[in-house]
């Protein structure tokens, strides 16, 4: 088998691959060099290969499946141990996975062992003209910023934020699949249990979303928040991590990449910066109102509508208008 | 129990001197005209480890940091807090440091130090990269948990139990045998704030400092380029006028939508 030039890392847990895993096959194609497309999945974890199988029809690009017994929890410091050996022997230019805790847990201990960078939650890459480098992009600032990294030709891990690279399906032939088997480490970090996402149920089903983050100042101010969500029908009110941490709205009403996924028709954010975690969770929605005193926020890149205004002075003005508009009408 | 708290001064992401652009033509950037503050994430790292002074005994926590001659305002209210000693690793260096740079400076403080446990912030607020803890604990061949809000640590000697929050809300509970580094996350165990009569008692206490050039650190491997504008996901149409103006715009608008 032939190393490849990139490599793609998936794991699977309880059967099941994540779903932003199909991205990274996207991301691979932006950095692949047009002369070399070289691109291999390693996939691991128990009952591994009939994702395997999923991978190699979808994208076309070989893979190899470690298939680890059913004892093996999903741990990073046990793909560490595996992927080590093995990313060694094969000596690629960029390998790729995507941000999560478990791949932030193994990235650094990999990029060192490849004598590798390692750039985390990339968002972007393209390779540079003339010198066909690989540039990657992420953001900085609470997401007010991207900053451009290179690396200097040395090769790269890097870690992928979902959400960035839109993947299609295609017709492709379905590659080869080389299956491997490993002796199983010993691994210093055990899990021991694993609890269910607690989300709160009319998150899901709410048409309107009304989101509060720091910038409402005080759990106080959650009043006028909630004052505005029932000016709109089968509406629902969430909070930024920062705000349900602070214990203002309970943990099941967190929006973002540790909570919900929501997709209302309408999300107004009341004082969130945007910070690609909480961006990561309300993306989907369908009309996006961003109400914020900084005009620089980086919520506004996320938004249809923006107001730039202080929340205390902003909030019962609107909340008057809607009144008035609904008397108007009625 | 032996700890060391990795602290980073960073930018106050509501200070308006803030610059959101390159500060050059050369696309560099710097934040010098901006007030700092102790990075948030890095408070509940501090926290954890007083929480695990606590219950562990003969406990000592060092807290460090790595940055410029202000960045020590952060040690300040680290020994205000709590902590036992302060460790200032005094680095000038211009733009945006590669995590593998900084990681670099720590492992080689600590090295032959035999913390226990290592701590630092999920991520700092300004890079939002979480790399530092995972490169420390890759120099140093420790086991690492990344973005944990909640530490055992009366299970015994052998290790500490943790809590996170994986993709999707879920949330798992580990063991990681010591000795470790963690990175934590906000949320469990709100930072306590340093009482004046400490923060005064703090100012007095002698940091202990290293130049960075004393310290031998590794590579960069990396290092940003560039920084500019985000790209813009959807096109915002901001709304103008007074407070009022505006509120009955978007009072229109959204009946326009159908939304009320
Ligand atoms: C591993 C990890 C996972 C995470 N998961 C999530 C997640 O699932 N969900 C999530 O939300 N976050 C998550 N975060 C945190 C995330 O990075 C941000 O810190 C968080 O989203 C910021 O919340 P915020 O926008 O409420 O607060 P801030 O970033 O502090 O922003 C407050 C905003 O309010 C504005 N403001 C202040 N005062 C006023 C006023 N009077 N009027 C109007 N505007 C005002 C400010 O200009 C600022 O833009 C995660 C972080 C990590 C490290």
């Amino acid at each position: 088998m032939a190393p490849a030039r990139i490599v793609l890392i998936a794991d699977v847990e309880e059967g099941r691959l994540d779903p932003a895993v199909w991205e990274l096959a996207a991301m691979a194609s932006a950095a692949a060099d047009e002369a070399d497309r070289d691109v291999r999945w390693m996939v691991l974890g128990h009952e591994a290969s009939s994702v395997g199988g999923q991978l190699a029809a979808k994208t076309g690009c070989a893979v190899t499946v470690v298939s680890l017994p059913p004892a093996a929890a999903p741990t990073g410091a046990l793909w560490s141990e595996i992927l080590r050996p093995i990313l060694d022997d094969w000596q690629p230019d960029l390998v790729g996975m995507l941000h999560t805790t478990r791949f932030q847990d193994c990235a650094a201990a990999l990029a060192l062992a490849l004598d590798a960078a390692w750039i985390a939650a990339v968002q972007g890459v393209y390779r540079q003209v003339p010198t066909n480098d690989l540039v990657f992009q992420r953001t900085v600032m609470g997401g007010r910023m991207t900053a451009e990294i290179e690396t200097g030709g040395r090769p790269a891990v890097i870690t992928v934020l979902p959400g960035y690279f839109p993947y299609e399906d295609r017709e492709t032939a379905p590659a080869a699949i080389e299956m491997r088997t490993v002796p199983l480490p010993a691994s210093r970090i055990r899990l021991v249990a694993v609890g269910a996402a607690d989300c709160e149920p009319a998150l899901k089903q709410a048409e309107t979303i009304v989101a509060a983050g720091r910038g409402i100042g005080s759990p106080e101010n959650l009043a006028l928040v909630e004052r505005l969500a029932a000016c709109f029908p089968r509406s629902a009110l969430a909070g930024s991590r920062i705000v349900c941490d602070a214990g203002w709205l309970a943990p099941n009403r967190q929006v973002g990449v540790t909570g919900a996924s929501v997709a209302p028709k309408l999300y107004i954010a009341c004082g969130i910066s945007g910070a690609h975690q909480h961006v990561g969770g309300m993306q989907g929605a369908e009309l996006v109102v961003a109400i914020n005193r900084d005009s620089r926020a980086a919520i506004f890149n996320h938004a249809d509508i923006g107001v730039v205004a202080d929340l205390e002075v902003f909030l019962p003005l609107l909340i008057e208008a809607l009144e008035k508009e609904e008397m108007a009408t009625d | 129990m032996k700890m060391l708290a990795c602290i980073k001064f960073v930018p106050d992401s509501d200070d308006a001197a803030l610059p959101v652009k390159p500060t050059n033509t050369a696309g560099a950037w710097d934040w010098e005209a901006a007030a700092g503050r102790m990075n948030r994430y890095d408070e509940y790292a501090l926290e954890a480890s007083l929480q695990l002074k606590a219950v562990r005994a003969a406990s000592r926590i060092d807290a460090l940091t790595v940055g410029a001659e202000r960045a020590q305002a952060v040690l300040r209210r680290a020994l205000g807090m709590g902590a036992d000693h302060g460790v200032h690793i005094v680095r000038t260096g211009q733009g945006l440091p590669s995590p593998f740079t900084i990681a670099g400076l720590i492992a080689a403080y600590a090295k032959a130090r035999d913390y226990d446990l290592i701590l630092c912030g999920a991520m700092s607020e300004d890079l939002m990269q979480g790399q530092v803890g995972p490169i420390v604990a890759g120099l140093l061949n420790r086991p690492c948990l990344t973005s944990v809000h909640a530490l055992d640590g009366s299970a015994g000697r052998a290790g500490l139990r943790c809590e996170r929050d994986a993709q999707g809300g879920r949330r798992e509970t580990l063991e990681i045998d010591l000795p470790a580094v963690v990175t934590v996350q906000s949320g469990g165990m709100p930072p306590r704030y340093p009482a004046l009569s400490k923060m005064l008692r703090a100012n007095q206490y002698p940091l202990e400092r290293i130049a960075a050039e004393a310290l031998h650190g590794i590579e960069a491997r990396q290092r940003v380029v560039a920084v500019g504008a985000p790209a813009k996901e959807r096109r915002v149409q901001f709304l103008d006028g007074s407070a009022d103006e505006k509120a009955h715009r978007l009072a229109a608008l959204l009946r326009a939508r159908g939304r009320i």
